[in-house]
């Protein structure tokens, strides 16, 4: 399967071309996030940290996602960038949480933020964050009407549990220690924890407010799907090689347990003195857990064919996205932005 | 988890019935950057390296892993239907959620207010907004008429592909049963408020129609909702009428339901 045949008139964007549309796209969300994040006056142990995940920068998938969704559909920038504004600011309340629940140290190169500032702090300034999020949102759909206005609050209330039910699984399944887990297990939790907010979800806003609720939201759900999936096994892979992305750290998953694409295939293709050794490592507190260990269980990995296979799956779901996108995206006229998001599944498995 | 693979130098397990072996995947990881290619693989690339054909050749255990993608997917879909259906059919709706939403965005903004002196009183600015936006102007948009659902995907095959899922209730609620769970999609663009019921009649007796029929988008199905409004003293039985697309001339479909004794 040719991926420019498949896509029937839309070329893919080339890597480059689609760190440009991320960086224009990325640097208008992240305009309009500091500009909502701007407190008329500063409120003690609240606004510096609301703004510090923020400045950080990232990759700015989620709101080009938006955007680019808002201008396909029909829509110009300005109907967009409230809604990529809000997704971004959501995203870095959830990280923060999501760094507390983690234990993780580091996010984007620099200490996380309950490191700097202490659990407690850092929780009120993830909630605060959340309901942040409302602000542009809001600003975005008031001209749109209270039927627009609807479709995206119910899409956002459906994201909502989507990951917080994935996010329960992950952390379930860590902290309750559960083995037996199958292929289907982790596409489910990757769906809900990864896709559903960081694909599904933006794709939708925009579709929604590009199209002033008149397009079906349904359809760009599977593309989102496959995308996310694909973008997670990756992340997972990424994680075990050498360089694991910056503020990252090489085989973190593994010390962390993380029942990922590749621990579940390992521990279903290991002899059983290996298993059971295996067992006996995730059944051990994060910190009792040694570079010993994880080395061996990370070279277990390489022999049984693991990496190789989660790799392999990834790009199979990349393929599955470029398919799907096919569809939602049959019929829309050229364009920069459709590229882009031509281009997204053979990036996040490819991506710099 | 399905997959078995024999390690390279590992031991034999104890029980060979029990753990079966499968051959060797083929190798083929994805190109990342300029990097160097497998000659094992078919993938093409691009300029920039790019994987082009990532399922030119695939082992079997990839192939089962897409399907597996593909089931997982639908499961979640139908399980999210259930749950809305659930949901809808207790006290609380969804289709409410406009009128709900602003008496408990008042209470919580009242909470938020006693938290921080920070500017939640964004909550009072979205009830506001619930209340007081108008839909655009027609025409305002140019965009795609719903999903004809006629990919070629593992799992959207089949007639149930082109149906429109309908989830009904009932004001009051548990007034009746839906005997309706799908209407066909409109063929072209259609947003949900060109979408209207005619008055279910009912199949026989001389009962008033029910003239109060709502219908809505439901993003945690995909489909629509229909919400009937059952008047006290209405009599039993079973009540139908057709559902029409504003930009078509065919109906959608017949609604039909039954009303408790």
């Amino acid at each position: 399967m040719n991926a420019t045949a498949a896509i029937a008139g839309v070329k893919p964007a080339s890597n480059a071309a689609i760190s440009d549309r991320l960086a224009a796209h990325g640097r208008a969300a992240a305009a309009e996030v500091a500009r909502y994040l701007k407190a008329g006056c500063a409120a003690p142990f609240l606004d510096d940290l609301l703004a510090d995940y923020p400045s950080r920068g990232g990759k700015m998938l989620r709101p080009a996602i938006c955007m680019a969704n808002a201008r396909v559909f029909g829509g110009d920038e300005r109907a967009g960038v409230g809604c990529a504004a809000a997704i971004e600011i959501l995203h870095n309340g959830l990280l923060i949480h999501d760094d507390i629940q983690d234990g993780s140290e580091v996010r984007r190169g620099r200490p996380t933020l309950h490191r700097l500032h202490g659990v407690a702090l850092a929780i009120n300034a993830g909630d605060a964050l959340m309901f942040s999020a409302l602000r542009p949102l809001i600003d975005a759909l008031r001209p749109l009407g209270s039927g627009v206005a609807r479709q995206v609050l119910e899409a956002t209330m459906t994201m909502a549990r989507e990951t917080a039910e994935g996010q329960a699984l992950e952390l379930g399944w860590r902290d309750r220690n559960v083995l037996e887990l199958s292929e289907a297990d982790y596409f489910r939790m990757a769906l809900k924890k990864t896709a559903w907010m960081g694909m599904i979800w933006p794709s939708q806003l925009g579709l929604i407010v590009g199209s002033a609720g008149r397009a079906d939201p349904q359809s760009v759900m599977r593309f989102g799907y496959f995308l996310g999936v694909a973008f997670q096994i990756e992340d997972d892979v990424r994680n075990l090689c050498e360089d694991p992305g910056y503020g990252k750290e090489r085989n973190g998953d593994l010390y962390e347990a993380k029942r990922t694409l590749m621990l579940i295939h390992a521990r279903g293709a290991s002899a059983p003195r290996d298993r059971e050794r295996l067992d006996a490592f995730l059944a051990l507190p994060r910190a009792a857990r040694t570079e010993r260990d994880v080395q061996w269980l990370a070279a277990l990995m390489r022999d049984l064919g693991s990496i190789e296979h989660g790799r392999t799956v990834g790009v199979a779901m990349a393929g599955a996205a470029q398919h799907e996108f096919s569809l939602a995206y049959a019929g829309r006229p050229p364009s920069e932005d459709l590229s882009f998001l031509a281009g997204l599944a053979i990036w996040v498995v490819g991506r710099p | 988890m399905t997959t078995r693979k024999k390690p390279a130098g590992a031991e034999p397990p104890a029980d060979p019935a029990a753990h079966a072996v499968r051959p060797e995947p083929i190798r083929m990881g994805p190109v990342r950057g300029t990097g160097a290619q497998s000659n094992e693989s078919d993938l093409k690339s691009d300029a920039d390296g790019r994987t082009e054909g990532p399922l030119n050749a695939i082992s079997e255990d990839v192939a089962q892993a897409v399907r597996v993608g593909y089931e997982v997917f639908t499961e979640n879909l139908r399980r999210g239907r259930e749950a809305a259906n659930a949901f809808s059919q207790g006290e609380y709706s969804l289709g409410q959620v406009p009128q709900d939403a602003g008496q408990t965005l008042n209470e919580l903004g009242r909470l938020l207010k006693q938290l921080t002196d920070s500017s939640f009183d964004i909550v009072y600015r979205l009830a506001e907004l619930l209340s007081t936006l108008k839909p655009p102007p027609p025409g305002q948009s140019s965009v795609p008429p719903f999903r004809s659902g006629s990919g070629d995907g593992a799992a959207r095959s089949g007639p149930a592909a082109q149906a429109l899922a309908v989830a009904v209730r009932f004001t009051p609620s548990g007034a009746g049963r839906a005997l309706t769970s799908s209407l066909t999609r409109p063929r072209a663009q259609t947003s949900p408020a060109e979408i209207k019921a005619s008055p279910l009649a009912p199949r026989e007796g001389g009962a008033p129609s029910l003239t109060e029929v709502a219908i809505d988008f439901d993003i945690a199905s995909g489909g629509l909702t229909a919400t009937v409004s059952v008047p006290q003293g209405q009599a039993p039985g079973v009540y139908s009428g057709a559902v029409w697309a504003a930009t078509q001339d065919m109906p959608l479909g017949v609604l039909a339901i039954e009303l408790a004794q």
